[in-house]
């Protein structure tokens, strides 16, 4: 007598778009009317020739990213790493998923050429940080086609990194690129009557990205990130200069309260200033404990950031945009918001709005 | 920073405006951006369809029928109407374009032909046919001189394939995709940009099933969903579908369709006509939306168009700094805006230091925007930009004056709306001051969503079946048994019930429409006639999909279960597993397509099973079948069940206390309680999961006007319970005979098409309440057959929500006897079949022979293929039969007949089958019982006490009427149950209704009242066991004909009477109400239907 039929292992696949905080920011903005994007990406690369090996890019996230690329045959060879290295091939007639030791799944499926978009989610299920999966799936000219999910065991601590493998095929990937905005969402939605920032606002909880709409209509969204100084002005630039530098809002010690774990971040910098101060802020969707705490050194980045800003009134320049870091007497600052008078004088005057560039 | 490249500038020129020592130069251009469409010209090949296409070309409007092509100059002139004399009957005919000649697609089965017109003078010439074939075109669009899609309708299955040919004029080929949409799609289109073609539909999607209660109703209520969906074709590979705009509860106060999709110069723009607001202020309109990827859409904009307002399609057409809007009657243009992706030249006007006094710009999260103009000669009062009545848009251009030629160059640096207007009047300081914000203010503040709309963002899940809890129960987290005992331990999943089937769902997902599920199984015993396997579209444990590995076999089947029967679909070849007690089990299923793949090391996968099922089962029998749960089955053997567990010093019942996440019966189909009606009569409340109809509305009611020579008025309220509304009479042309009864198309809900029947058959009428100006065209005529001998011919009809979408029709005719005729697509009828032929019976061929006076037909929707039709009399003894088919009408059988002497006619004595005439239509409440009501024209002197309704239960025998003798309000005589004249919720339910006589004497020789006859309306509140009269009545005022309950919860009651009056109920019967404004005389045969349940 048998102890009866098992199932060892069942997977679940839908077949939606991987929804990203980048393609949910797509979501919206098209719903509104807005048609064109500005985004930030972790890898960018113009053209890679499949012939050889790509050196692995970072993709500044260890829990999930979204790979894109155009590829001119159905032959081609990626791979990703964090704590684990995975490759996933289509060699025209199937799509193989390995990691170094062992093939996961191969399975006969034929890709045409064109747009591939691959997505890789570590995700739990529960408050375990044991209950673990790597889910891979792949998209072919926006048709899914393939997914498979692998038990880990566990979520990775180091950040993925993705590459192309060398094929005798040569093929030649164009637009290959990571999002900055790689972190999923679980989904996008709008109720009736609600304005699109509403259901953003819903879909994002505790999340903070930036946006704004650029000067030729693009909407620009960003997680804050260090970047190079676009405007050096002196004193001599300045026709005024205030700045303020307010604690009430500055917290020493961040607690994000994540989907099932939470994490604390604590600055010993605003510690020394403020001493202990106490926040907590709710972000249901952050699902492991490592992004709870990236979250919460965000959080806490952008409190500091916040605490000292900065008035000045220039010259306009004209490029000058939202979110830029200019240097104003030797030290770094962002563009908040600026005001332009175009008819007050002969020559046009801004007043800046500025906040501190804190990755310094 | 907005960089050089960015700017648009060379970097000689953005040096310029980057160095403070060069002057300051600014602009602002406005711009309206709302479209104000303007009347060019009409079509005299005037259509009021979809069934056309148009598109601007050289200066020329061209525009084609199925029958001429139409040319008009772009300013309305000069229009040339030209008959091409082309067969094309199947589809509409496409348009396209490549610059240098237009090109007329059509499409002849199997073949697409491509024209060139010629512009000039509207003829077609170099007529080019595919060399592929595609059979089953239903809808083409060209994309190209070289490309033109053709989506196909698979009658059968009602599938529609999504395919194209590509290469027309040369080698063509035809490429299919794996889409097979099983959703009805009321209208098709395809535009490309160059890289992509991007296809668009109107059409169905799986629709929401709800539990409801409605009184002392208890009824599950189907609500259909559907609207604009689009795909993207790369590549010769589809996309997944692309919601554009789907709602629920489609109805006929909400809906989407007749789309069109054209590039209009930046982006690809798809028009479709909307019904939105609700049913107390509906809205019809068009609507624009709007994409640059094709995979994400902008909400739909209202598209106003100012006059000859069309209920169809109109098509966006871009030429120059123009954008025409061209429907099926006439033609608009505006100057392009920036919703179209161009602003034209002519709908700009620039302000400068010069005219404008004040231009301030606060940039922020929300960028804001002043703008003071000057308008001290009022030179912008009534201007077509600068007016309140438009949405205006400012370009804010900022830059510098290169001092070496004195150039400005500039970089945009802003754009903005105008959200308010300040205009200062006084001749003194005549200025107009516009106060703006960026597009961010469309995300903040300046859109709302209409409908609810949900973007589902999870990928995959798995189950490794481990109890991460520490529980003791953790591993069944995910997991809602259905059938058996399943335990997790050691890291699976066990059925654990010796030799029976077990059944368990993910509790991952709940509406899992379209992908995958996998397994990795271990089987338990060889030899044991074992199997496992994956269940995928479950509605519950008796409806689902299955396929799996039977060791019995070595083979994995396909399996679809309806109310728990197995139907095989397809098996594959052996499989001959490397470990036969071992392997894995991924199915893909995607619209249609199931693609079932087997690997022994849960690894290397091979196809083994790679079909397409057919739609509209899973849509219209269970619609949860499409949008469901997915899991494990499994049989094999396993020890005796151990259902005592011990933890601690305490002993627990194991099923007790198992750990179960999701209870899903009480979920999604509770237990319905009994239910006590008002006369203290407990009843079990009839409640059916798989008869349900796709209600459209019960928002409309019809009525049949005086019928003279062909011609009727069919009287329509949009909204029955608007009183304000008054009935609106749309003219429809019936050849053959006063219509009888009309049934809506149930797959279109966007669009009414309907059949009538009556004396002369059956009819289509494609959107029979679409137009009240033009009398509607019946489409497709069935039977149009000539009486012969002068016998009378009657038609009934019912449209199943069947196995698959069938019409079912039965005539008699004198000469070719009682016979069947069947259709899947209301196009394509198939038949005659004999029911039986025209014999006379035996052994009295003068007193007994067939004559179905009035027969009824029944389709039964939870068994696919059957059907039963009543009404075989006998014309001197009265008798009946009913029939039945179990192979959608082809053959048919007896399926109760009555028990009589053969010699005198007369009834056995003691038979429970009496001889009788039906005479009204029979009614089966689609409980799981089956029984069977219908009122017989009991004349017969044994029966004459009272067998006026008769109730039939198969489940006891066919000896085994019960409510026989039934005794309707104490009447010592039978009532005369009229035809049409007996109702009940379609969905079931306690209450039923009828329209007899009350009171009187019988005459029996006659069969009916003789004299003094009160026609009343009765009511059962207990299904049907007892009656009771209501006060509508002839005694009362009205002279009741016929009864029709609203299919959704069976609260509002309709009563049509002969004298023209038509009453209705909202509280389930309990008060009447008299459309007071319905006063249409000569009316022939009362309401004959209510739209859509």
């Amino acid at each position: 007598m048998g102890n009866g039929v098992r199932i060892t292992h069942s997977e679940l696949t839908e077949q939606n778009r991987p929804q990203t905080i980048e393609h949910s920011v797509k979501v919206y903005g098209n719903w509104s009317g807005i048609h064109d994007f500005n985004f930030d990406s972790d890898v960018s690369v113009a053209s890679i020739d499949g012939s050889q090996n790509f050196a692995p890019a970072q993709s500044g996230s260890n829990s999930s990213f979204v790979l894109s690329f155009d590829v001119d045959m159905p032959q081609w060879k990626i791979y990703f790493t964090n704590d684990n290295a995975y490759t996933l091939e289509s060699t025209g007639t199937n799509i193989v998923l390995s990691t170094s030791t062992a093939t996961l799944s191969n399975v006969p499926i034929t890709l045409v050429a064109g747009h591939i978009e691959i997505a890789v989610r570590e995700q739990s299920y529960m408050s375990s940080d044991k209950d673990v999966h790597i889910g891979v799936a792949l998209w072919n000219n926006g048709k899914m086609l393939f997914s498979h999910t692998h038990f880990i065991e566990g979520f990775s601590e180091l950040p993925f990194s993705v590459g192309v493998v060398a094929l005798p095929a040569s093929p030649t990937y164009t637009n290959f690129r990571v999002p900055q905005l790689a972190a999923f969402v679980e989904w996008s939605s709008i109720d009736p009557g609600e304005e699109p920032a509403g259901g953003y606002q819903r879909t994002m909880e505790g999340r903070y990205v930036k946006q704004f709409v650029r000067g030729n209509g693009q909407l620009r969204a960003w997680e804050s990130s260090p970047r190079d100084s676009v405007k050096t002005y002196t004193y001599e630039d300045l026709f005024g200069k205030v700045s303020q530098y307010d604690k009430k809002e500055l917290y020493s010690h961040v607690r994000v309260m994540g989907a099932f774990l939470w994490a604390e971040h604590i600055d010993q910098d605003t510690l020394s200033a403020v001493g202990h101060r106490f926040a907590e802020v709710n972000s249901p969707y952050l699902m492991s404990e490592k992004t709870s705490y990236e979250g919460a050194v965000r959080e806490q980045r952008r409190m500091v950031e916040a605490s000292k800003t900065l008035q000045i009134v220039a010259y306009h320049h004209i490029p000058l945009e939202l979110e830029d870091r200019v240097v104003v007497d030797g030290e770094s600052w962002i563009v908040t918001g600026k005001s332009v008078n175009y008819t007050g004088f002969e020559n046009v005057i801004e007043q800046i709005q500025l906040r501190k560039y804190a990755y310094e | 920073m907005i960089t050089q490249p960015e700017s648009g500038l060379t970097q000689a020129q953005y040096d310029v405006i980057t160095n403070d020592a060069n002057p300051y130069a600014w602009k602002v251009e406005a711009t309206r951006s709302n479209l104000q469409f303007k009347h060019v010209g009409s079509w005299t090949d005037e259509i009021n369809s979809d069934k056309w296409d148009a598109l601007v070309f050289g200066g020329k409007i061209v525009y084609a029928t199925n029958e001429n092509v139409s040319v008009m100059n772009i300013d309305g002139t000069g229009e040339i109407v030209v008959p091409h004399g082309l067969v094309n009957t199947a589809t509409a005919p496409s348009l396209v374009e490549d610059g240098t000649n237009v090109y007329l697609f059509t499409y002849n089965t199997p073949n697409v032909i491509r024209h060139t017109i010629n512009v000039a003078d509207g003829t077609i010439s170099n007529p080019v046919a595919s060399t592929s074939s595609v059979t089953n075109g239903k809808f083409i669009a060209a994309t190209s001189p070289t490309r033109c899609h053709v989506l196909r309708h698979l009658t059968l299955s009602y599938n529609y394939q999504f395919t194209y040919i590509d290469g027309i004029g040369g080698t063509d080929t035809l490429v299919q995709s794996d889409v097979w949409w099983q959703h009805p799609v009321q209208s098709f289109d395809a535009a490309t940009d160059g890289s992509k073609d991007v296809v668009v539909i109107a059409t169905q999607s799986p629709g929401l099933v709800r539990t409801k209660v409605d009184g002392t109703s208890v009824y599950h209520d189907y609500e259909p969903s559907g609207g604009v969906v689009a795909f993207t074709v790369i590549n010769e590979m589809w996309s997944d579908h692309i919601e554009v705009d789907l709602i629920d509860n489609m109805s006929g106060t909400r809906m989407r369709r007749s789309v069109r999709v054209t590039y209009t110069n930046d982006r690809f723009s798809i028009t479709g006509f909307a019904y939105i607001a609700s049913k107390y202020n509906t809205i019809r309109t068009h609507k624009l939306y709007t994409s640059k990827t094709g995979d994400l859409w902008s909400m739909g904009r209202i598209l106003y168009l100012p006059l000859h307002s069309t209920a169809y399609s109109i098509v966006l057409y871009p030429h120059h700094e123009r954008i025409y809007a061209i429907s099926g009657s006439d033609v608009f243009w505006d100057e392009s805006t920036s919703v179209v992706g161009k602003v034209s030249e002519n709908n700009k006007i620039v302000f400068t230091r010069d005219n404008v006094s004040e231009h301030t710009i606060e940039h922020g999260e929300i960028t804001s925007a002043t703008l003071v103009i000057d308008n001290a000669l009022g030179e912008y009062d009534n201007h077509p930009i600068i007016n309140t009545s438009n949405v205006i848009e400012l370009y804010h251009y900022s830059g510098r004056y290169d001092l070496e030629t004195n150039t400005p160059y500039y970089i945009l640096v802003a754009i903005t709306e105008v959200d308010r207007i300040d205009i200062d009047h006084m001749q003194t300081n005549r200025t107009i001051t516009l106060v703006s914000r960026d597009r961010m203010a469309w995300m903040a503040d300046r859109t709302q969503s209409e409908e609810t709309r949900y973007w589902e963002g999870g990928i995959s899940f798995a189950d490794q079946y481990s109890d991460f809890t520490e529980t003791g129960y953790g591993g069944l987290v995910h997991t809602a048994i259905q059938r058996g005992q399943w335990e997790t331990e050691a890291g699976d999943l066990w059925l654990k019930t010796p030799n029976e089937y077990g059944l368990s769902f993910s509790t991952h997902q709940i509406y899992h429409w379209n992908g995958s599920y996998k397994i990795h199984y271990n089987l338990s015993e060889a030899n044991n006639n074992e199997y496992a396997g994956v269940v995928f579209r479950a509605l519950n444990q008796e409806n689902y999909m299955a396929a799996r590995f039977e060791q019995a076999s070595n083979e994995i089947r396909l399996y679809e279960y309806r109310s728990g029967s197995e139907i095989t679909i397809m098996q594959s070849s052996g499989l001959n597993p490397v470990n036969p007690m071992v392997g894995s089990i991924w199915v893909h299923f995607k619209y249609g397509r199931v693609k079932v793949f087997f690997a022994d090391d849960g690894v290397n996968w091979r196809l083994a099973i790679n079909t397409v099922v057919s739609g509209m089962p899973d849509t219209y029998i269970n619609p949860f079948l499409d949008r469901g749960y997915s899991g494990q089955v499994a049989k094999g053997d396993a020890p005796v069940i151990d259902t005592t567990i011990n933890i601690g010093t305490s002993s627990f019942n194991y099923e007790e206390y198992r750990f179960d996440p999701i209870s899903f019966d009480t979920i999604e189909f509770p237990q319905i309680p009994y239910i006590t009606i008002d006369d203290g009569t407990v009843v079990n409340p009839v409640v059916s999961t798989s008869n349900l109809y796709p209600d459209t509305t019960t928002r409309m009611a019809a009525i049949v006007h005086t019928y003279v020579m062909g011609e009727c008025n069919i009287y329509i309220k949009n909204n029955w319970r608007d009183e304000l509304e008054s009935w609106t009479p749309y003219h429809v042309y019936f050849p053959s005979g006063p219509p009888r009864a009309i049934y809506v198309d149930p797959r279109i809900t966007s669009q009414t098409n309907a059949w009538v029947y009556g004396l002369g058959g059956v009819s289509y009428i494609e959107d029979v309440f679409g137009d009240t100006a033009t009398p509607r065209q019946i489409t497709h005529v069935l039977y149009p057959h000539d009486i012969t001998n002068g016998a009378a011919m009657s038609a009934t009809m019912d449209v199943s929500m069947g196995s698959t979408f069938w019409i079912l029709v039965v005539v008699y005719d004198s000469v070719d006897g009682f016979l069947a005729f069947t259709s899947y697509d209301n196009v394509t009828w198939n038949g005659p079949y004999t029911i039986t032929p025209n014999i006379q019976w035996t052994p009295d061929p003068n007193k007994v022979f067939f004559f179905p006076y009035e027969p009824f037909v029944w389709i039964d929707n939870k068994t696919p293929g059957r059907a039963i039709t009543s009404a075989i009399s006998q014309y001197h003894t009265t008798n009946f039969l009913l029939y039945e088919t179990l192979d959608y009408g082809q053959t048919w059988h007896v399926y109760l007949e009555p028990q009589y002497d053969p010699v005198t006619g007369e009834a056995t004595a003691g038979a429970t089958v009496h001889p009788g005439q039906i005479y009204a239509p029979i009614v089966i409440p689609p409980d799981q019982g089956g029984r069977i009501y219908y009122a017989e024209y009991g004349w017969h002197d044994v029966y004459q006490d009272g067998t006026g309704l008769a109730m039939y239960n198969p489940t006891a025998g066919q000896t085994g009427f019960i409510g026989d003798g039934l005794v309707i309000n104490g009447l010592a005589y039978a009532p005369h149950i009229y035809k049409n004249a007996m109702a009940q919720n379609p969905q079931g339910g306690a209450y039923m209704w009828m329209v007899g006589r009350n009171g009187g004497s019988f005459d029996k020789n006659y069969g009916h009242l003789s004299y003094w006859e009160n026609r009343t309306l009765f009511k059962s509140t207990n299904g049907g066991q007892t009656w009771q009269a209501t006060d509508i009545s002839t005694a009362n005022g009205y002279n009741p004909e016929g009864v029709i309950v609203s299919g959704r919860g069976g609260s509002a009651i309709f009563v049509y009477c002969l004298n023209g009056k038509m009453i209705y109920s909202t509280d389930g019967g309990s008060t009447f109400t008299e459309f007071a404004d319905l006063n249409i005389t000569g009316a022939h045969d009362g309401l004959i239907g209510i739209i859509g349940g």
